[in-house]
C-alpha cells in the first residue's frame, strides 16, 4: 500500500513539475517571440509624398513670414502674432523625429509611437498651447491670462479673433486623434503575437495609426499655415 | 557530469530566487505607489498573494537542505525546471523594466511598464506554486521511502533472528 501511495505521489509529482515545465518553456518562447515581432520593421508606401507634403507645407510657412517681415505699417499685434507663428514654423522645422526618420521607408512600431508622442508633446504643446491657445481663453473672458502679458484681447487681430477658436477645436481634435493613436499602439505592450494572424492585424493597425500620425502633421502644419495667410490678408485688408 | 551539473542548477536555482524576490518586490511595491496603494495598509494581502509563492519555495528550499531531502536535492529535472522558472521570470522582470520598445514603459513616468509585469504576476503565481506543491508531494514521497527502509531492515531483523532461532533449535537437537 506504501508503495502504491508513494508511486502516485511521484507520478502526481512529476506531471506538476511537467506542466510547470511546458509553461515556463512557453513563456520563454513566447518572449522571444514577442520581442521579435517588435523589432520587425513595417513597410510604409506613401512616407516620401506625405514628407514632400509636409515640407512643401513648410515652405509656404516661410514664405508668408518673410512676406511678413517685409510689409510697411505692421501694427504690434500683427507683430506679436508673427512672431508666435514663427516660434511655431522653427518648432515645426527643428529635428524633430518626423524629419528624423523620413529618409527610412520602414519603420519599427516603436518609430511610428515616437512620432506621434512627438507630435503631441513637442510640437501641439510647445507651439500651440504656448502660443495660441490662451488667447482663445482670453477671446471668450475678454481678460488677459496671467501667464502672458504681451497680447491681450483687444490687440488680437480681428481675423485672427475669428478663427482662433473654430482653429482651436480642431487642433484639440487632431491631438485627440493622435491619442488614439497612441493607445492603439501601446497595446503591444502586453500583447502577445500568437498567430500570424494577430501579427498582421497589429501591423495593419500601425499602418493605419502611422497614417493618421501623418495626416495629424500635416494638418497642424496647415493650420499654422493657414494662420500666416490671415496675418498677410489681415494687414492687407487694414492698409486698404 | 550530471551531478557535477546538477549541483550547478541547484545553486544557480538558489542564488536566482532571493534576488528575483526582491526585484519583484521593488516592481509590486512601485506599482502600488503609483496606485496610491498601501503596502503596509490596507492592500497588505494584496501584496502578500504575489510575494507569498516565492517566499514559500525559499522555506521549502531551506527545508530541502536542512533535511537532506535527496528526492528533491539531487532531482535533475526538478531542478532544470527551477531553473527555466526562474529565467523566465528574470526575463519579465528584465523586459518590464528594461525593453524600451515596449511604449507603457513610457507612459509610466517611473520606467517600468507595470502593464506587461502584471500580466505576467498570474504565470508568476502558477509557475512558483507548481514547483512548490511538486516539491511537497517529492518530499512526502521520500519520507514514505525512509519509512519502507525502516520496515524492510525490521523484517530483516526479524528474519535473522528467526534464523538464529532456527539454527540454535537444530543444535539444540
Amino acid at each position: 500500500m506504501k508503495k502504491f501511495i508513494k508511486d502516485y505521489l511521484k507520478i502526481i509529482a512529476y506531471s506538476i513539475i511537467g506542466l510547470v515545465f511546458v509553461l515556463a518553456s512557453f513563456y520563454l518562447i513566447m518572449n522571444y517571440n514577442h520581442n521579435e515581432e517588435l523589432t520587425k520593421n513595417i513597410f510604409i508606401s506613401n512616407n516620401e509624398s506625405n514628407y514632400i507634403a509636409h515640407q512643401e507645407l513648410l515652405t509656404n510657412i516661410n514664405n508668408n513670414l518673410n512676406i511678413f517681415k517685409n510689409k510697411k505699417n505692421k501694427t504690434n499685434s500683427d507683430k506679436q502674432i508673427a512672431d508666435r507663428l514663427e516660434r511655431c514654423y522653427n518648432v515645426l522645422n527643428s529635428d524633430s523625429s518626423f524629419s528624423k526618420i523620413e529618409l527610412n521607408k520602414e519603420y519599427t512600431a516603436y518609430d511610428i509611437y515616437k512620432i506621434g508622442a512627438d507630435l503631441q508633446n513637442n510640437i501641439i504643446n510647445e507651439c500651440w498651447n504656448t502660443n495660441f491657445s490662451f488667447l482663445v481663453a482670453n477671446n471668450n473672458t475678454n481678460r488677459q491670462d496671467s501667464t502672458d502679458k504681451s497680447l491681450n484681447s483687444t490687440e488680437i487681430p480681428k481675423k485672427i479673433k475669428i478663427v482662433l477658436p473654430i482653429l482651436n477645436k480642431y487642433v484639440s481634435t487632431i491631438n485627440d486623434n493622435v491619442t488614439d493613436s497612441l493607445k492603439e499602439i501601446q497595446n503591444n505592450s502586453s500583447y502577445f503575437y500568437t498567430t500570424n494572424i494577430a501579427s498582421a492585424t497589429i501591423r495593419n493597425y500601425l499602418g493605419s495609426d502611422y497614417s493618421t500620425i501623418v495626416k495629424s502633421y500635416n494638418d497642424f502644419t496647415s493650420i499654422i499655415l493657414y494662420l500666416t495667410e490671415i496675418i498677410n490678408e489681415d494687414e492687407v485688408i487694414t492698409n486698404g | 557530469m550530471v551531478k557535477f551539473l546538477n549541483k550547478i542548477i541547484l545553486f544557480l536555482k538558489n542564488l536566482m530566487l532571493p534576488i528575483l524576490l526582491i526585484f519583484t518586490i521593488y516592481i509590486v511595491s512601485m506599482m502600488f505607489q503609483r496606485l496610491g496603494k498601501n503596502i503596509f495598509g490596507e492592500n497588505m494581502l494584496e501584496f502578500i498573494e504575489v510575494v507569498a509563492p516565492f517566499i514559500l519555495l525559499i522555506i521549502l528550499n531551506i527545508l530541502n537542505l536542512i533535511l537532506k531531502q535527496k528526492e528533491v536535492k539531487d532531482n535533475f529535472y526538478y531542478n532544470i525546471t527551477s531553473l527555466i522558472v526562474m529565467i523566465a521570470i528574470t526575463i519579465f522582470a528584465y523586459r518590464a523594466c528594461f525593453d524600451k520598445k515596449m511604449y507603457f514603459i513610457y507612459q509610466y513616468s517611473y520606467g517600468i511598464n507595470f502593464n506587461y509585469f502584471a500580466d505576467q504576476i498570474a504565470a508568476i503565481k502558477v509557475m512558483l506554486y507548481g514547483l512548490s506543491f511538486g516539491n511537497i508531494l517529492l518530499m512526502i514521497a521520500n519520507y514514505i521511502r525512509i519509512e519502507d527502509k525502516n520496515i524492510e531492515l525490521k523484517e530483516e531483523k526479524n528474519d535473522i533472528k528467526n534464523d538464529l532461532d532456527k539454527t540454535k533449535k537444530m543444535n539444540k537437537k
